[in-house]
């Protein structure tokens, strides 16, 4: 029999501030195509587990495993270039742009994110960002309705909230962390989400996502994780 | 009144008007796009203007390689106090960049044996392309022009691509950027450079244009100056608000002139009004957010 290896491998992870446990050996796996979640009360550190794994916070000790590639001392940006991409519990548009200007700076490009290439390889710049629009564009009509000219400062929250799992959504990560993504949502926005996420899966993304509604987590996850006092029990 | 109706006044004004320019369309970018409140685009200014004059004088360098060197001399340098100074914020940065600015002026003052300190240098000959020579003010107005047009190719070529867009972000929200690989330091010290790049392109315009370069052309109130005209544009219309900047401060620097004001007058005026630009743009803008 062989095992699927694990997309993400976290092992061993502590964190504490000033004394206080936050996060205490807590280890986890998310194998390919599936969705994990993370539940737990409040203050549990399932959102200082996220921030570890995407490393906006550094952990005392332990691993995490990127396929085979150890990121736990990365930075944030190398991080996503290794294809994790995650949403934030507040919601957190880029305010002066439109939808689809937020859509398009998540969309991994290249050429036509270069100084050098904009200017001096104008054509791959280009031909990037039409595929990259076209793209936006499909995702823009399917969420916003094609109305994706309205800058995010002025969406609603339901919106901005669209508009943070259309980003990644763009982005085209391997691996995409929710972090407590219908929270505050009508239900017909949570079924849009849901929907999402299991289409993403299909396309063969994984999720690892934080949340506490116990309707979604059945619907949605393949497996889940429960914190308390920063262990996993 | 005369002086109105004389075609090489008008020349002069719109000369200063497109070098103004060049300056002016980077620093709206870096300040209202990038969040870089720069206080030191003297300081580029007048590494430009140093580096084309010490080329053609002491190298008899054409005014297009001194031009692109003095430009690449302004980059170097702000790459420097980029890397040093861009993970401050704000007011800090603002205060580097001070700092930088009176730095510069202090070693063109100081160091004697290449800048020829306070008596600054003279006899930068005038500029020539293609057997023609810039002497008088119509005839360097086409350069100004073009290099201004430069500007603006640069400038729009950038805010309209994802790259554009990514730099908003970067002041928006730096840390959501992360999360989609970008790095807003690096974007950041993007900016600055071609700012700065621009700026120093600019300065040796003025070089070749004036002939003459001393430390007191490029200093705190030369920065404040550029930062008064480049307050009235924004992040998404960069070009037209620089110019409306720079038709505001030509047009009510030349009628403070017309209506025969003493020079000493004259020359407080002008501060005022730009100290008084700043408060209300700054106001304005402040109550815009609010709302």
């Amino acid at each position: 029999m062989t095992s699927v290896r694990p997309l993400l491998k976290v092992s061993g992870i502590s964190k504490s501030y000033g004394g206080r446990n936050v996060l205490c050996d807590v280890s986890l796996e998310v194998l390919p195509s599936t969705v994990v979640c993370l539940t737990g009360t409040n203050g549990s550190g399932k959102t200082t587990l996220l921030d570890i794994i995407c490393g906006f916070i550094r952990s005392d000790i332990g691993s995490i495993k990127l396929r085979e590639t150890e990121i736990s001392h990365y930075r944030p940006w190398q991080i996503a270039r290794l294809g994790i991409a995650r949403t934030f519990q507040e919601t957190r548009p880029f305010s002066r742009l439109t939808i689809q200007e937020n859509l398009l700076v998540a969309s991994p490009m290249k050429d036509a994110n270069s100084f050098f290439r904009i200017f001096f390889r104008p054509k791959l710049a280009a031909d990037e960002l039409r595929s990259a629009r076209h793209r936006v564009d499909k995702i823009g009509t399917e969420l916003f309705k094609g109305n994706t000219n309205v800058r995010s400062a002025d969406l609603s929250f339901g919106q901005r909230r669209l508009l943070e799992i259309a980003r990644v959504v763009c982005s085209n990560a391997s691996l995409i962390l929710f972090d407590e993504p219908v929270s505050a949502l009508s239900s017909e926005s949570r079924k849009q989400v849901v929907q999402i996420i299991r289409t993403l899966v299909s396309d063969g993304a994984s999720v690892l996502f934080v949340e506490h509604d116990q309707n979604v987590i059945q619907e949605l996850a393949d497996r889940v994780y429960k914190l308390h006092a920063g262990k996993i029990v | 009144m005369e002086a109105v109706l004389n075609v090489d006044y008008f020349a002069h004004i719109l000369v200063f008007f497109f070098i103004y320019s060049l300056v002016v369309f980077g620093l709206s970018y870096s300040t209202h796009a990038a969040g870089i409140l720069s206080l030191g685009h003297g300081a580029f200014y007048g590494i430009g203007a140093y580096t084309a004059a010490l080329l053609t004088i002491h190298f008899n360098v054409g005014f297009f390689t001194a031009t692109v060197l003095a430009g690449l001399a302004a980059l170097l340098a702000s790459s420097f106090i980029g890397f040093c100074s861009l993970r401050l914020k704000e007011d800090y940065l603002a205060i580097a960049t001070l700092a930088f600015l009176e730095v510069t002026r202090q070693l063109l003052y100081n160091w004697s044996s290449v800048t020829n300190g306070a008596y600054g240098l003279a006899g930068i000959p005038p500029a020539q392309l293609f057997g023609f020579e810039a002497r008088q003010p119509v005839s360097f107005l086409p350069i100004s022009i073009i290099l201004s047009l430069f500007g603006i190719v640069i400038i729009t070529r950038i805010s309209r691509t994802p790259l554009g867009f990514s730099i908003l972000a970067s002041t928006d929200d730096p840390i959501a950027l992360q999360t989609f690989g970008k790095r807003p330091t690096v974007l950041k010290l993007g900016v600055l450079s071609i700012s700065a790049f621009l700026a120093g392109v600019a300065g040796s315009q003025y070089a070749f244009y004036v002939n003459y370069v001393h430390p007191n052309d490029f200093g705190l109130s030369t920065s404040i100056m550029f930062l008064a005209i480049a307050m009235i544009a924004t992040a998404r219309r960069p070009i037209a608000g620089c110019f409306v900047g720079l038709l505001l401060f030509f047009v009510t620097s030349e009628l403070l002139r017309l209506l025969n004001f003493p020079a000493e007058v004259k020359g407080n005026l002008i501060q005022i009004l730009t100290a008084l630009t700043i408060f209300l743009v700054v106001l304005f803008r402040e109550r815009h957010a609010k709302k």
